[in-house]
């Protein structure tokens, strides 16, 4: 019984997880993911515990961690007119944000628009310059006073939530950072047979990626105490402007990372399997940093040896993030062999 | 002390990828120690159980390296530095990888030295084509730039790499007088430094000591064209109160002055104004400990030709006995 991969996605997209806000969405994703788990533990983090136990008595104890938080804004001020002001809330793509649709989730979800200079109106040079955050205006059609009895200060702002299918297996759409390996994720521990599982799986998604020191996956793998970890995120896909070097190619499968900081006994352990059981699949290298929640995750603790498998996408941190689902399927079948039989050694 | 230094100097370890030299250590503490232990990120942990207060001491194991990140069409490799590179020292050096492969560390035709960083450099291994550079390195695989350690007059030495092999054979030398530590001593021979003080923090959190006390190099005041600084080479262990990732424990920091001037140890204290320490990451682990350091002096940190002077080595192995000798 698995998901179809694009309806999992776009279900998991559709659920508004801006960093902080992850609780939110706590109901849905509990009625979603219900069919696939055995357990669901709440961690006061925000990051979401989804098990599936094997039955083994002492089984070890793999934690499979996938962001679940997504960039976005929040209100910082309501003006007289009717307008809302923002702050960013994760490394926004500045350049993007004029004329964006974005939904801002107050008492009700309002609709709205962020304001652009016309391009006859622009002083010469001003298109060379990327917009700032806080000179940016929100138009909802609201007056100041009905708008402040629907939105307060610190309320979330996110784009306009469409997961649109592009020909072939792609998708695009808002927070394919993180929900693609959100899903991924679920797709891996839907796949694997209680049967034939050697390990206890921990899927967590986890809060507060987007904003700095991985502190919602470290919380929760704290509590879990895993004998290894996965650490699933996005890594840029191979596309104009980006060197063959620090990309992976869409469609070649997930991205293995090689670091200083992850565990290369564990990594070439997946990418062993990914040859014996011919699952695609791409290496990168991270030097020092693999930016991810992998680099904190690995010294939670006495510490968990820990290894990378990214899914590569285009236009990261925009409205229009796309992915190719068939990477999301073959690191799927890479979780689901890696928690089974004759898959990673504890 | 020599002996041990050349056995570490010619295995390769650079960061996350210390198990080899791990391995070795393991063993050659094993008659020291109650317990020798490799815990899950390759940490080597030797502990000899006693009475009272938990003393850690903690030299890292990993040195600063290169990782290769693409293979041209031509059979040039393309590398990223791990840890605190100076692609001016390592121009045209020789370079070691894991296998006991040679290639040489150049910098494109005509690039300034202005811009000398990593993406402006390549390895030459010898190879004419992708096909063929790739049967013998593959991406990921590390090196490192060759090691080496000659003599020069006055007792002092010079090599690579000496941060932080130095640190790691003075606590392998001082493990021999482990019978007469006092205390519940543990030595941690840790992982990762160079990228972020990593493996010290799990390696702390498991061993919950009182007192964390890292051995590691310091920079020096006394070389040409240098920055004001209280430390000079051959004058003695360093008693660190201050990097730029640690404010030391006050306590430990004179405790150690104090052991120092009973035995007539000759030290300096050690203020660093740039570079951190496994210190900052004993402090912090789990509820936090008493933390210090006994820095090494050491000229030319992070270049190829590191140097280090045969009495503050002497010195700091002292110290270190001495600290491990005293009921705290």
């Amino acid at each position: 019984m698995y998901p179809d991969t694009k309806e999992l996605v776009a279900s998991l997209a559709s659920i508004m997880s801006i960093s902080g806000q992850e609780e939110r969405g706590r109901e849905a994703l509990c009625s979603l993911l219900q069919p696939y788990f055995d357990e669901y533990i709440p961690d006061p983090s925000g990051t979401h515990i989804f098990v599936k136990r094997s039955g083994r008595e002492n089984a070890p104890k793999l934690l499979l961690d996938a962001h679940f938080d997504e960039i976005g804004m929040m209100v910082r001020d309501i003006t007289e007119e009717g307008f809302l002001r923002v702050v960013s809330i994760g490394g926004l793509d500045r350049r993007i944000l004029p004329a964006a649709e974005v939904l801002i989730y107050g008492k009700e979800t309002l609709y709205g628009v962020i304001g652009a200079v016309p391009p006859h109106l622009q002083k010469a040079g001003d298109h060379k310059k990327t917009p700032k955050i806080e000179d940016l205006l929100i138009d909802t059609g609201y007056d100041g006073e009905t708008l402040r009895s629907l939105v307060d200060i610190g309320t979330p702002v996110g784009f306009y939530e469409k997961t649109a299918s592009l020909l072939g297996s792609r998708i695009c759409g808002r927070s394919m950072d993180n929900k693609a390996c959100c899903a991924a994720a679920v797709l891996g521990a839907a796949m694997v047979k209680k049967e034939d599982m050697a390990w206890d799986l921990y899927v967590t998604l986890s809060a507060r990626e987007e904003v700095g020191m991985a502190s919602g996956c470290s919380a929760a793998a704290y509590r879990i105490r895993p004998d290894a970890a996965i650490v699933t995120d996005v890594t840029f896909a191979a596309a104009w402007g980006v060197r063959e070097d620090e990309s992976g190619k869409m469609g070649a499968g997930p991205v293995l990372s090689l670091s200083a900081v992850t565990d290369r006994r564990l990594t070439e352990g997946l990418l062993q399997l990914c040859g014996l059981r011919d699952i695609p699949c791409q290496t990168c290298v991270d030097a020092c940093d693999t930016g991810t929640n992998a680099t904190m995750l690995s010294l939670v603790g006495a510490g968990i040896p820990t290894a990378v498998v990214s899914v590569p996408i285009t236009s990261m941190h925009t409205y229009n993030e796309t992915v190719d689902t068939v990477d999301i399927e073959h690191a799927a079948a890479l979780f689901a062999a890696a928690a089974g039989e004759g898959g990673l050694h504890p | 002390m020599r002996t041990i230094l050349k056995k570490l100097l010619q295995i390769p370890s650079v960061s996350g990828r210390e198990a080899r030299l791990g391995e070795y250590i393991a063993g050659e503490m094993q008659p020291y120690f109650d317990t020798v232990e490799t815990d899950a990120l390759g940490n080597v942990l030797c502990r000899k159980r006693g009475e009272g207060k938990k003393l850690l001491f903690c030299a890292h194991m990993d040195e600063i390296g290169f990782i290769v990140t693409f293979i041209e069409e031509d059979g040039y490799l393309r590398c990223a530095p791990v840890g605190g590179i100076d692609f001016h020292a390592a121009a045209y050096s020789k370079v070691v990888f894991e296998n006991g492969r040679y290639g040489v560390l150049i910098p494109e035709e005509g690039t300034k030295p202005e811009d000398y960083k990593g993406d402006a450099f390549v390895v030459d291994i010898g190879a004419k084509s992708r096909e063929a550079a790739s049967c013998l390195v593959k991406v990921g695989d590390c090196f490192a730039l060759e090691s080496s350690m000659v003599s020069l007059a006055g007792g002092r030495i010079c090599g690579h790499p000496l941060d932080d092999k130095l640190g790691c054979a003075i606590l392998m030398s001082a493990a021999g007088d482990a019978a007469s530590f006092q205390n519940d001593i543990t030595f941690v021979f840790s992982v990762q430094e160079e990228v972020g003080l990593r493996g010290a923090r799990t390696a702390a959190f498991q061993a919950e000591p009182d007192f964390g006390i890292a051995v590691d190099v310091t920079l020096t005041g006394d070389t040409k064209g240098a920055k004001p600084m209280a430390v000079s080479l051959g004058k003695g262990a360093a008693i660190k109160l201050q990097d730029k990732s640690v404010i030391c424990d006050g306590y430990l920091a004179e405790k150690m002055a104090r052991i120092a001037e009973e035995k007539g140890i000759s030290y300096q204290k050690e203020i660093l104004t740039a570079g951190g320490s496994d210190t900052a990451a004993l402090q912090l682990a789990g509820a936090g400990c008493r933390a210090g350091c006994v820095s090494i002096p050491l000229r030319y940190c992070h270049s190829g030709v590191e140097m280090a002077d045969s009495k503050d080595i002497q010195a700091c192995r002292d110290l270190i006995c001495a600290i491990a000798q005293t009921k705290f």
